[in-house]
């Protein structure tokens, strides 16, 4: 009697193990960095950007943080711990792997551009929020939530001339983490975004701004601009 | 030597894993390890430590590698400049004779170098304040151009090359733990925050230790203390962490508009750290731009030469109303907050391992 028993137990558990397994996924969200729908070559490769500036990018990273998915039925999939350093020159940080997602039809992505004031506040951190990865301001403490860098190419500004964006800042009322929904049209497992770094020259005149490098008012005015960046086609 | 059985608060139990501590202390053992090499006290009469011990407690191996990474040069890109070299255990963790710094190539920067001591009660860092906690205090100085001029990712890849550095992080921070910038940064603020300067004649006068009193100059200083500079510079730490204008005439050279660099507000120019006053007789020069040589330059300061402007502290206003023997009163209570134990405590020293 009682081997039967617990063998009965045993399917019953197996029985969930594999219902609980077949209940979750894992999602992959893939960041594409583009300039103006076009995908981004570092360096080499020259673009036009809104205000007809010619130029080049040198770099561009940002932190991806606090993901939540909402699926189909109302259920929200909060990550923990959710920090993704995206780096245009290493493409290994394009992929974000998510795991043990509900299986359902996801509806929308929120997360944020850049690192909240808790983290900043909170000394050394580890992972991808180590100071080593060159995001941590040195003499002004916080996070750099995103960067962008390059050179101007034509005439029109100055030829050959660098310009440099690295925006943060924790302390109010220059907090420039900003928040980013998207709907999603596609379902399945599979999420992909355009990160568009000509959204940061929106209607910027380069020879005129051309270097953001400190918190306050001109670096959520760069923020404002990056945080429109994504799209999901 | 009176001894006693101190049972140590419930945190301090999971981070040491021993239940008693014997030794004589002058307040509450906050944090201690074997053989007593090691301890971190809260003074009596002192606030809770701002430094957020239960997030990286201090052990011996994270002390010692700590201290061994404030002595190493190898924290510069030349490999010339180490923390030590302008923060000097006999001089308050400071660069005494150099009213600004000089750090890599022989460069000079904009600041005086300020003390290392009693950092766990420190709620910024800086003369600007623009640090926010002793765990990244370093990269200040370690990216400055003028000071270290590197990065951590240079500097973990020269640790990296040595084999004994490889064993002391592990021995520090696990088994698994390889050399991150985290765990760079977490053993530099073990060793700072041990830095404590707590047995100054001030301190043991205050303690009503047995046979230790103040003189006449002394006691009156005390009193002149209270009443024209404490609300600043308030015991026990001798500072309230707070930024003031205390009316230097700004360097027209250097330019310097101190908490303002960091606020961005108008209000914030011209302030600077009010920085504690423990060991100020051996911390010479003196200010945020080493223009006193001593402290009867300081004194007089106060008294006669306020710069009025419109962040001057309100508290300065109507200046520092001082006679002759009024300021020699006030720099012989000075020097009591000379806390000799700690000046000479050999367990900060360079130690060769």
């Amino acid at each position: 009697m009682l081997p039967s028993k617990a063998l009965f137990f045993i399917f019953i558990a197996c029985l969930g193990h594999i219902t609980r397994a077949g209940d979750k996924q894992n999602v992959i969200i893939e960041i594409k960095p583009v300039f103006a729908g076009r995908l981004l070559t570092i360096s080499t490769a020259t673009y036009v950007s809104s205000g007809g500036d010619t130029l080049s990018i040198d770099r561009f990273r940002f932190y991806v943080s606090a993901i939540v998915l909402t699926l189909e039925n109302g259920e929200k999939f909060i990550e923990q711990n959710s920090y993704h350093l995206i780096d245009v020159e290493d493409p290994s940080s394009f992929i974000v792997i998510l795991q043990n997602v509900p299986t359902a039809k996801i509806s929308s992505i929120d997360f944020n551009i850049g690192v909240d004031s808790t983290a900043s506040v909170s000394g050394a951190l580890a992972g991808e929020l180590d100071p080593v990865k060159g995001m941590y301001w040195a003499w002004n403490s916080g996070y750099i939530n995103a960067k962008l860098e390059g050179t101007c190419k034509s005439n029109k500004g100055k030829k050959n001339h660098p310009f440099e964006f690295h925006v943060g800042g924790y302390l109010l009322p220059h907090y420039a983490i900003r928040s980013v929904k998207l709907n999603l049209q596609t379902p399945g497992s599979k999420i992909i975004l355009m990160a568009d770094a000509s959204a940061w020259l929106d209607g910027v005149d380069l020879k005129k701004e051309n270097s953001v490098m400190i918190p306050g008012r001109e670096a959520m005015q760069v923020a404002d601009k990056y945080s429109k960046m994504f799209s999901t086609n | 030597m009176k001894r006693s059985i101190l049972y140590l608060s419930f945190f301090v139990v999971t981070l040491c894993g021993c239940m008693f501590f014997s030794s004589f202390t002058p307040g509450k053992v906050l944090m201690s390890e074997k053989n007593d090499t090691l301890k971190i006290v809260v003074p009596k009469g002192w606030p809770k430590p701002v430094y957020d011990f239960e997030k990286n407690p201090v052990t011996t191996n994270g002390f010692e590698l700590g201290r061994k990474l404030f002595f190493d040069p190898l924290l510069s890109k030349d490999s010339t400049i180490s923390c030590a070299s302008c923060h000097l255990q006999f001089t308050n963790f400071t660069h005494v004779d150099h009213a600004l710094s000089h750090g890599i190539y022989g460069k000079k920067g904009t600041r005086n170098t300020l003390a290392i001591i009693n950092t766990a009660w420190s709620k910024n860092f800086m003369w600007d304040g623009g640090i926010n906690n002793i765990e990244v205090q370093p990269l200040g100085p370690i990216e400055n151009p003028v000071e270290m001029d590197t990065k951590l990712v240079d500097i973990i890849a020269k640790l990296n090359r040595s084999k004994n550095y490889k064993t002391k992080f592990k021995n520090a921070f696990g088994s698994e733990a390889e050399i991150t910038g985290q765990f760079v940064l977490k053993a530099l603020a073990q060793y700072m925050v041990s830095i404590q300067s707590y047995n100054s004649k001030y301190d043991k006068v205050m303690r009503k230790e047995p046979g230790v009193a103040f003189n006449e100059y002394e006691a009156k200083g005390l009193v002149l203390f209270r009443k024209n500079c404490a609300s600043c510079h308030t015991e026990p730490l001798f500072t309230n962490n707070s930024f003031e204008n205390n009316g230097l005439r700004p360097d027209s050279l250097l330019r310097d508009a101190g908490r303002a660099t960091i606020t961005r507000l108008k209000t914030d120019s011209l302030k600077f750290k009010v920085p504690s006053l423990r060991n100020i007789e051996v911390s010479y020069p003196y200010m945020h731009d080493g223009r006193f040589r001593n402290l009867q330059m300081v004194v007089f300061h106060y008294a006669h030469d306020i710069s009025k402007s419109p962040t001057l502290s309100p508290k300065l206003t109507n200046g520092v109303n001082l006679n002759e023997q009024d300021k020699n009163n006030i720099i012989a209570f000075l020097k009591t907050l000379t806390d000799e134990e700690f000046l000479h405590n050999a367990k900060l020293y360079y130690t060769k391992d």
